[in-house]
C-alpha cells in the first residue's frame, strides 16, 4: 500500500509538487503521467525518501517515511531513470549487497531467477562499466526486485531496454502487481501505461489535472470520450494545441 | 577546416576563461582563489626575480630535474603504455568531427593545437621556478621558448608512442613488423644505456656519499655509448640551459630539428589513429562525465581482478554491506597501494638512518612513530573510501532502509580502519623493535606492555575522529571537498583543499582538548606505576575521545537525513 496526502514539496520560492493525494493499494497499478516539468520525478524522490517534503505524508506499507523511515523503506524498491550503481562491484556482488541491506536470507536461491529473468544471467561478473545502458538498468531493475517489495516504484523503467527486454519488464511489472504489490509506474510510453496501469495520476506543474481509472476521467470528461489515451493526455494537460502539428 | 578547428579552439578556451571568472563571484570560490594565489606566491614567485642565490631552484638543477622526469616517464610509457589521455578527443569532438570531412592529419593536428594551452600553462610555472635563479626579460624569453619546445617534443612523444601501441594492440603481430623500427630504437637505446651503465659500475661501488654517487652516475651517463642514446634528450632540454644567445641560437635549432622529426613520426603513424583515439576518448568523457554529474556517477575505477572478492553473509548488521563494498573498492583500485606505500618507504628510508651510531631498533621505532603521525593526520586525504566516494550515490543511500547516522557510522568506520590498519602494524613493528633493544636506553617493559594495550584502542579512536571530521566536511560542505577519485585542478582547487586541511586540523586539535585531559587526569591519578598510569591514560583519553566521536556521528546521521542530492551537486 502507497499512500500519499498533501504531498508538497518546495525548492526556495519554487513550488514543484503542490499538495498531492493518492492511494495504491495492493495489486494495483498506478500510472504517474504528465509533460516534462511536471513534477513526477520530485514525487517519486519524496516517495523514495531521497529529498524530504516539505509538506505532507508518505505511507509505505503502512509506515511513514519521515517517522519510520528504515521500516518504510524495507518496503519499498525505487527504480529511477538513471540507474545508481557502484562502479566496482559486479552484477552479482550488487546482489548480494543489496541481500545484505535488505535482510534477504534465501540469497543464493534467489540470485539465479532473477538474473535469468532480466537475462543477466551471463554478466555476473560484469561491472557495471562493461555493460549496456540497457543492462546496467536491468541490474538496477534486479536489484529492486531481489528482495520482493511491497511497493514499487519506477521511473521510466523501459530507458535504454530491447524489445526483448521491454517486453520482458513489462510482464515483470504486471506480475509483481498480482503478486501483492503496490505499484507507481511513471513513463512517457503511454501505450506501457494504458496496458499496465490500472489508475492514471496526471500531474502538471505539480497539481493532479486528473486521478483515476481511464474510463473515471473520461466519464468526468465526456468531451474526451473516444479519443486515444495521446490526445486524452493531452487534453489534460493543457499541451494539445502546441503539440498539433 | 583548419580555419573552423581554431575557431572551435580559440572560443572554447576564451568561455572556459570566462566560466572560471564568473565562478569567482561565489564567495567560496573567491576565498579559494585568493588562498590558492596567497599558496603560489609564497613558494613560487616570493622570490622571482630577486638576486641569485646559490641555494635557490637553479635552471640547471630544473632542466636536470625536468629531463630526469621526462626520460623515466618516456621508458615507463615506451614499457607499459601511456595513459592515453594524449589521444583523447572529447564526446561532442568524437560526434562532430570524426565523420566530418576532416583528414586524420587535420585531426592530430587539432589535438596538438589543444595541447598547446596545457603546455603554455606549464611553460609559465617552470619559466617562474627557474626565474628564481635570476635573470632578465630577454633571459625569460629564452628559457621560455626553450620550455615550450621541449614540451612539445615530449608531448609530441607521448602521442606517438600511443599511436604506436595502439597500432600494435589492434593488429597484433602484423601491427608490431609495421612498427618494428621505433620499438627496435628503443630497444636499443635501453641497451646502450645498460651496457654504458654495467661497464663501468665499479666507479659506483665503495662509500661515496649520495652527491659524489649522482655526480658519477651522470659522468658515466655522458660516455658514448649511452652519451649516443641520451643525445635527444639533451638537445631538447639544450636551449633552456643556454644563457648566451649565439649557443642557445645553435641548440634552439637543434631542438626545432628534433621537434620537426617528432611532427613528421607522429603525422605518418595515424594509421590505428580513429579506433585509439575513439577508445581513449570515451575513457576520458566517462570521467568528465562523472565529475560533471557527481550525483549520479562514481570515478572510474580500474579493477585489478573482478575474481578476487569477499565474502558477505546475507544476514546481520545492514551496514556490514557498506563496509564490505568499500573494501571491495580497496581490492579493486589503487588505493590500498598508496596507503601502503608510506609504510614501505618508511622501512626504506631506516636504511638511509643505519651507520649514524643509533640503534636500528631505535631508528625503526622513531621512524614508524613519525609515520603512524603523518598517517594520522593526513590519512583521510589519501584514503576516500568514505562518504566522499559515497555522496556521489547519495540517491541510492537515501533509499537504503537504514537510519542517517548508520550510514555515516559504516562510512566512517570504512575509511578509518583502512587508515588504521597501516599504523596499528607500525605500532607493532615499533613495540617490538622496541622490546629487543638493549643497553642503557631501554625503555621499561611496563611501559612497553602499557602501550601494547593502550595503545591500538587509542589510534582506533583518532581515526574515527578524524575520519568523522573529514565525512562531516563531505556532508556539510560538499563544494568544498573533492568527492570520488577525482577532483577540480587549479588555484582555487588549492585554496579549498589547504582551508580544508587548516579547518579539520584545528577541529581534531580541538577535539583532542578533553581526551587530552581525560589522560592527564589519568597520568597524574597513577603517577607512581608509569605502566598503569600510561594504559590508563591511553585507554582513558580514547575512550573519551571515542565518546565525542560517537557523538559527532550521530549529529552527522541527522545531517544525512536532511541532505538532499541538489544540495550535493557542484
Amino acid at each position: 500500500m502507497i499512500e500519499v496526502a498533501a504531498l508538497t514539496k518546495r525548492f526556495g520560492s519554487f513550488t514543484a509538487v503542490d499538495g498531492l493525494d493518492f492511494r495504491v493499494a495492493p495489486g494495483e497499478v498506478l500510472g504517474l503521467v504528465g509533460p516534462n516539468g511536471a513534477g513526477k520525478t520530485t514525487t517519486l524522490r519524496c516517495l523514495a525518501g531521497i529529498i524530504r517534503p516539505s509538506a505532507g505524508v508518505v505511507r509505505l506499507a503502512g509506515h511513514d517515511i519521515q517517522e519510520d523511515g528504515v521500516a518504510a523503506k524495507r518496503a519499498l524498491a525505487f527504480i529511477p531513470d538513471e540507474p545508481h550503481l557502484f562502479d566496482h562491484l559486479t552484477v552479482e556482488e550488487h546482489l548480494r549487497f543489496v541481500a545484505r541491506v535488505y535482510g534477504v536470507g534465501d540469497v543464493e536461491a534467489r540470485i539465479g531467477p532473477v538474473l535469468a529473468e532480466l537475462d543477466l544471467g551471463e554478466k555476473r561478473t560484469a561491472l557495471p562499466d562493461e555493460l549496456s545502458r540497457g543492462m546496467r538498468q536491468k541490474l538496477a531493475i534486479a536489484c529492486g526486485l531481489l528482495h520482493d517489495p511491497q511497493a514499487l516504484v519506477l521511473d521510466e523503467p523501459l530507458t535504454g531496454l530491447d524489445p526483448a527486454g521491454m517486453r520482458r519488464m513489462r510482464a515483470t511489472i504486471a506480475a509483481r502487481a498480482r503478486a501483492g504489490a503496490a505499484v507507481i509506474l511513471s513513463s512517457h510510453l503511454l501505450t506501457l501505461v494504458e496496458e499496465l496501469c490500472t489508475k492514471l495520476f496526471v500531474i502538471r506543474k505539480g497539481r493532479c489535472v486528473a486521478y483515476g481509472t481511464l474510463d473515471g476521467i473520461v466519464a468526468g470528461r465526456p468531451e474526451l470520450a473516444g479519443r486515444s489515451l495521446e490526445d486524452i493526455f493531452l487534453a489534460l494537460t493543457g499541451e494539445g494545441e502546441t503539440a498539433a502539428p | 577546416m583548419i580555419g573552423a578547428l581554431w575557431f572551435l579552439v580559440r572560443t572554447s578556451a576564451r568561455n572556459r576563461l570566462r566560466r572560471q571568472l564568473l565562478r569567482l563571484r561565489q564567495p567560496r570560490y573567491a576565498l579559494a582563489f585568493g588562498l590558492g594565489l596567497v599558496y603560489f606566491w609564497f613558494f613560487f614567485l616570493r622570490n622571482a626575480g630577486g638576486a641569485r642565490d646559490a641555494s635557490a631552484v637553479t635552471t640547471t638543477f630544473v632542466a636536470g630535474f625536468l629531463g630526469v622526469v621526462v626520460v623515466g616517464y618516456l621508458a615507463w610509457a615506451w614499457l607499459f603504455g601511456t595513459d592515453r589521455t594524449a589521444l583523447a578527443f572529447t564526446r561532442a569532438e568524437v560526434a562532430l568531427l570524426f565523420p566530418a570531412p576532416v583528414s586524420r592529419r587535420v585531426l592530430i593536428l587539432y589535438k596538438l593545437a589543444n595541447a598547446q594551452l596545457g603546455i603554455l600553462f606549464s611553460v609559465l610555472v617552470w619559466s617562474v621556478l627557474m626565474n628564481r635563479g635570476g635573470g632578465g626579460a630577454v633571459s625569460s624569453l629564452m628559457r621560455g621558448t626553450g620550455l615550450w619546445v621541449a614540451m612539445t617534443t615530449f608531448s609530441l612523444h607521448r602521442l606517438g608512442i600511443g599511436l604506436l601501441r595502439s597500432g600494435v594492440e589492434e593488429h597484433g603481430l602484423s601491427g608490431a613488423k609495421r612498427s618494428w623500427m621505433p620499438f627496435a630504437v628503443f630497444a636499443s637505446a635501453v641497451g646502450a644505456v645498460a651496457w654504458t651503465v654495467w661497464s663501468h659500475r665499479v666507479w659506483l661501488a665503495g662509500d661515496l656519499g649520495l652527491r659524489a654517487w649522482v655526480d658519477t652516475a651522470r659522468g658515466i651517463l655522458d660516455l658514448p655509448p649511452a652519451a649516443y642514446v641520451l643525445w635527444p634528450v639533451r638537445v631538447a632540454f639544450a636551449p633552456i640551459v643556454e644563457r648566451d644567445p649565439g649557443p642557445w641560437l645553435a641548440a634552439l635549432a637543434q631542438a626545432l630539428l628534433l621537434l620537426a622529426l617528432h611532427v613528421w613520426w607522429v603525422l605518418g603513424s595515424d594509421r590505428a589513429f580513429e579506433e585509439a583515439a575513439a577508445e581513449a576518448s570515451e575513457q576520458q568523457a566517462k570521467w568528465v562525465e562523472q565529475m560533471r554529474a557527481r550525483r549520479a556517477g562514481g570515478a572510474v575505477v580500474r579493477p585489478a581482478s573482478r575474481r578476487r572478492t569477499l565474502p558477505l553473509a546475507a544476514r546481520g548488521a545492514p551496514e556490514v554491506a557498506l563496509v564490505w563494498k568499500h573494501a571491495l573498492w580497496l581490492l579493486r583500485t589503487h588505493q590500498l597501494r598508496g596507503l601502503v606505500s608510506l609504510p614501505v618507504l618508511a622501512f626504506i628510508a631506516v636504511f638511509g638512518f643505519l651507520g649514524r651510531g643509533d640503534a636500528i631498533e631505535t631508528i625503526i621505532a622513531t621512524i614508524a612513530a613519525v609515520v603512524i603521525l603523518v598517517l594520522l593526520l593526513f590519512g583521510p586525504m589519501t584514503t576516500r573510501n568514505d562518504l566522499r566516494s559515497d555522496l556521489l550515490h547519495l540517491p541510492m543511500l537515501k533509499t537504503l532502509p537504514m537510519r542517517g547516522d548508520v550510514i555515516v557510522r559504516a562510512q566512517v568506520v570504512s575509511g578509518a580502519l583502512t587508515a588504521a590498519l597501516p599504523q596499528l602494524l607500525l605500532l607493532a613493528a615499533a613495540l617490538l623493535a622496541l622490546v629487543l633493544e638493549s643497553g642503557e636506553k631501554r625503555v621499561p617493559a611496563p611501559l612497553l606492555a602499557a602501550a601494547a594495550v593502550g595503545g591500538p584502542p587509542l589510534l582506533l579512536a583518532l581515526n574515527i575522529a578524524n575520519f568523522s571530521l573529514h565525512n562531516g566536511v563531505a556532508l556539510l560542505f560538499p563544494g568544498w571537498v573533492r568527492l570520488g577519485e577525482r577532483g577540480p585542478a587549479g588555484i582555487e582547487a588549492t585554496g579549498q583543499m589547504m582551508l580544508i586541511t587548516g579547518a579539520t586540523l584545528l577541529s581534531l586539535a580541538l577535539l583532542l582538548l578533553l581526551p587530552a585531559l581525560v589522560g592527564a587526569v589519568a597520568w597524574f591519578a597513577f603517577g607512581p606505576e608509569p605502566g598503569t598510569a600510561l594504559v590508563t591514560a591511553l585507554l582513558g583519553g580514547g575512550l573519551m575521545l571515542a565518546a565525542e566521536a560517537w557523538g559527532l556521528v550521530r549529529a552527522l546521521g541527522i545531517a544525512f537525513d536532511r541532505v538532499e542530492p541538489m544540495q550535493v551537486a557542484q
